[in-house]
Order: structure tokens, then sequence, then C-alpha cells
């Protein structure tokens, strides 16, 4: 019984790897895609994360040392540098006193339910139902664990 | 068959799992470190298949999540169920080390385990700031731009945690190295030093009992660990199918406009009142927890009959509780 225990959560374990690394465990993420279609089509456009759908391999290569400070962002933009922490206070508490404050517009991000368009929503149900199956069968055929 | 089986685990030495256990382990009390080491477990499988898509500097760091979240296959749910495993992690560490501290399990002979312990807690911290780091968008960077602000604070004892120990490397890029690999493998040790304590020392007797009456062997406790964790897995899978984690934009540096997550919010409440008491309050609390044993010296374990530690326990969740609210619902103003 142990045995056969075991052996149905390698299988779960396996099921599960498998299906979130399609693209590595099957040509073209398990079904065939066209390339020139995955770069055209956009993600949801109502969700927060769908702000930059290009690949972040898409950029330009790795900068240079001393083109960009240490947290990669070019440093002749004015206002917008990485400077000692802090000195921000200063920075703000000039802003404030001169009453011409103006702050760059900041979408906070919130936790949101996902929507069902996501790829393999379906599939992930199936996995959380399946998991939890299997946790129901375990407590009610050895409940005196 | 049965004899294969023998076989194996005489191979193995599988039969050393098989040492007495306290009948009241398998509980859910005595099983929330359990439960603690399962979700970790799940954010170590989860993070590393995370790594395959991450780009570590920080032009393309937060582009790459955008790029997960959108259109990798499951991405989203593969990094919902890292979140959510962490979460999940936050809450079930604080309950077992609250159970251990209402059954004085801290006390002798296990002291050291629960400086192990303490050290565990600062690790977890460790990982889930660094976690929050790196999605790069406004909420990580104010993040990083705090412990910038605290390592720049501390002088040369700091020095190693800032941007300019090492010129021309991001301190993202650091970060990210310590997520995946420094914080994982120092916790990873300090998990086989706690397991080793638990074991020399043996899992504490319920409160008010000098020893364990009733025994059952390591391995039943296992099976009821076992299905615990798929339990919490099912719980991650769940949460992670149905909420989408935050995620910000790349972020506008110099602002500071956003609020850290429920677990660092308390902190964010006291640096309202003094800015150094993010310094000061990870100090005094480290070392309060870790002078717990030092402190209490006394042998009783029965909870009704620890009239101060509870009264102390409970006015520490009350403040912790109040501060989390506090810095939730409130509108700050504090700058660094």
């Amino acid at each position: 019984m142990k045995v056969s225990y075991i052996t149905s959560i390698f299988l779960l374990l396996i099921v599960f790897f498998t299906a979130l690394t399609p693209n590595s465990s099957f040509a073209h993420s398990g079904h065939k895609k066209d390339p020139v279609a995955d770069v055209e089509v956009g993600g949801p456009s109502d969700s927060i994360y769908a702000v930059g759908n290009e690949s972040p391999e898409s950029d330009a290569g790795l900068s240079l040392p001393g083109e960009r400070d240490l947290f990669g962002n070019p440093p002749s933009i004015p206002g917008l540098e990485m400077t000692d922490p802090l000195e921000h206070s200063k920075h703000s508490d000039k802003s404030h006193d001169s009453g011409h404050h103006e702050e760059p517009m900041v979408v906070h991000a919130k936790r949101e339910w996902n929507s069902s368009d996501k790829s393999g929503y379906g599939f992930a149900w199936s996995l959380t139902l399946l998991t939890a199956g299997a946790f129901s069968f375990l407590v009610f055929k050895f409940p005196k664990l | 068959m049965p004899k294969l089986v023998d076989t194996i685990k005489d191979r193995l030495g599988l039969h050393l799992l098989e040492y007495p256990v306290p009948v009241h382990s398998n509980s859910i009390p005595y099983s929330l470190g359990g439960i603690t080491a399962a979700s970790f477990g799940i954010l170590v499988v989860s993070g590393i298949l995370l790594a395959q898509f991450y780009v570590p500097v920080p032009d393309k760091a937060n582009t790459s999540v955008h790029y997960l979240m959108d259109q990798i296959y499951l991405g989203w749910f593969l990094r919902g169920i890292h979140f959510w495993a962490g979460e999940v992690l936050s809450v079930t560490v604080v309950l077992h080390m609250v159970r251990v501290f209402c059954t004085a399990s801290y006390k002798k002979p296990r002291e050291v385990n629960w400086l192990v312990g303490i050290a565990l807690l600062g690790l977890m911290v460790g990982l889930l700031f660094t976690g929050t780091v790196l999605k790069w968008d406004q909420e990580a960077y104010e993040a990083l731009d705090h412990f910038v602000w605290v390592s720049n604070e501390l002088g040369i004892l700091g020095l190693p945690l800032t941007e300019g120990f090492t010129p021309g490397v991001p301190l993202l890029t650091r970060v990210y190295m310590a997520h995946i690999s420094l914080l994982p493998l120092m916790t990873l040790m300090a998990l086989g030093l706690h397991l080793f304590f638990v074991k020399y020392h043996k899992l504490s007797p319920k409160p008010g009992e000098p020893e364990a009456t009733k025994v059952m062997p390591f391995t039943q406790h296992i099976l009821y660990l076992q299905r615990a964790g798929i339990g919490a897995l099912a719980l991650i899978f769940l949460l992670a199918v149905l909420i989408a984690p935050p995620l910000g934009d790349q972020p506008i540096l110099g602002l500071e406009v956003t609020k850290p997550p429920w677990q660092f919010v308390w902190i964010y409440a006291l640096e309202n009142i003094w800015v150094p008491f993010l310094i000061a309050a990870p100090l005094v609390i480290g070392l309060g927890l870790a002078a717990i044993p030092f402190v209490d010296r006394n042998d009783e374990t029965y909870w009704k009959k620890r009239p101060v530690a509870m009264a102390l326990l409970a006015g520490t969740l009350v403040v912790l509780a109040g501060l989390i609210l506090w810095g939730s619902f409130t509108t700050m103003t504090h700058t660094m």
C-alpha cells in the first residue's frame, strides 16, 4: 500500500513538472506554433500584466559597465538617477515646500482575480482538482494516521 | 514483493527511520514545521522553474516577469504557485513558532534548536525580501532602496550589501544570486541542523508531561506529513489559480509611494514613527527572540501555569497585528 502511495505521488509530481515546462519537454511547447504570429499576438489588454509583451531578449544586448549605473539605468536622465537614498528626503522636502510637486504616475500593483483566458487555465484547474482529490482521498482512506 | 521492499529498505537504511516518536506528533499543531518545510520544497521546485525565464538585470527583469505571466504557457500559474507558497510559508512559520512557544518546546534541552529556528526565520525573511525585489516594479525598487539605506547606515558592517562593494554589477543581480543560491543553501544547512536536533533531543512531549508515553514509528509521522504537504500543495494551487500576485511596471526611481507586502508592513508602520526603527526593530526582535530560552529558565511547560509568558505572547501578537493593520489601512507620510 505504501509503495503504491509513493508511486502515485511520484506520478503526480511528474505530471506537474511536465505540465509546467512545456518548452523544455516538447518541441514548440507541445504544439506547433507560428513564430511570426507569436510576436504579433498581444496578451489580454485588460490585464495589468499586458504592458510589455515583447520578449525580454528582444532588446539590445547587455550594456558595458559604466554605460549604466548600478541599477542598470542610464545615468543621464535628469531627475531619475539612483541617488543616495538619504538624499530622497531632501528632494522630497524641497518638492513639498515648492508647492509645485508633480509626481510621475505610478500604477499600484494589486492582487487580482485570474481571468479564464489565461493560457492553460483549464489545465491549471485540472491540476488543482487532482491535487485536492489526492488530498481528500488520503484523508478519507487513512483517517487515523 | 515484500522481500523486495525489505531488500530496498535494508540497502537504503530506511529501517533507521522507524525510531519512535510521540503519537501527538500526528496533529496539525505539531506538523506546522513539516508543512513549512513542504512549502519551502514547493518554493524550491517552482523557483528552479521560474529561474529559467528570469533575466536578472534591471532593464530586463520586470519585462521578463511580464513575459512569463503573459506569454509562457502556465507561466502565470507557476509564478502564482511560487508567490502563494511564500504566503503559506509566512503563515505556517509564525504558527509553528507560536506552537513551540506555547508548549515551551524551546526549554532545556532544546535551547540551541530554538536558536537554529530563529536563524531559519531570519533566512526566510531574507528570501521573502529578495523575492520581493526580483520582480523589479515600484514596490521592489522601494524595498531595495530601503535596504540600501540600511546598509549604508550600518557603515563597515553593511558594506558588502551596498552597491559600491562590487562596481559594475547591478545590485539586483546580486540580490538574485542571494535569492537563488546563497540564502537557499544556508536555509538547507540550517534546516538540516534543525531536523538533526529534533531527532537528537526527540520531539517535545505534551506540555505538563515529563516524557511521551504513547509512541509510534517515525515513518507513520512521515506519511502524515506527506498528506499535510499534499493538502498545502492543493491550497497553494487553488490560490494560484484564483488570484494573481501583484506585479507593477518598471519602477520610477526616487519615489516612495508604495507599501511593502503584509509581512513587512509592520516595520513600514514603525518607520513612520521613527525612521531608524528600520535598523533597530529587526535587531531588537531578533535578539529578543534569541534570548527567550535563556530568560525563561523554569521547568514549567503547561501554558496555563505560565501567565507572564502567555501575556507577553498575546501582547506581541496584538501589537504586530495592530501595526500590520495600521500600516495597511493608513497613508504614511514619512520619507527617508
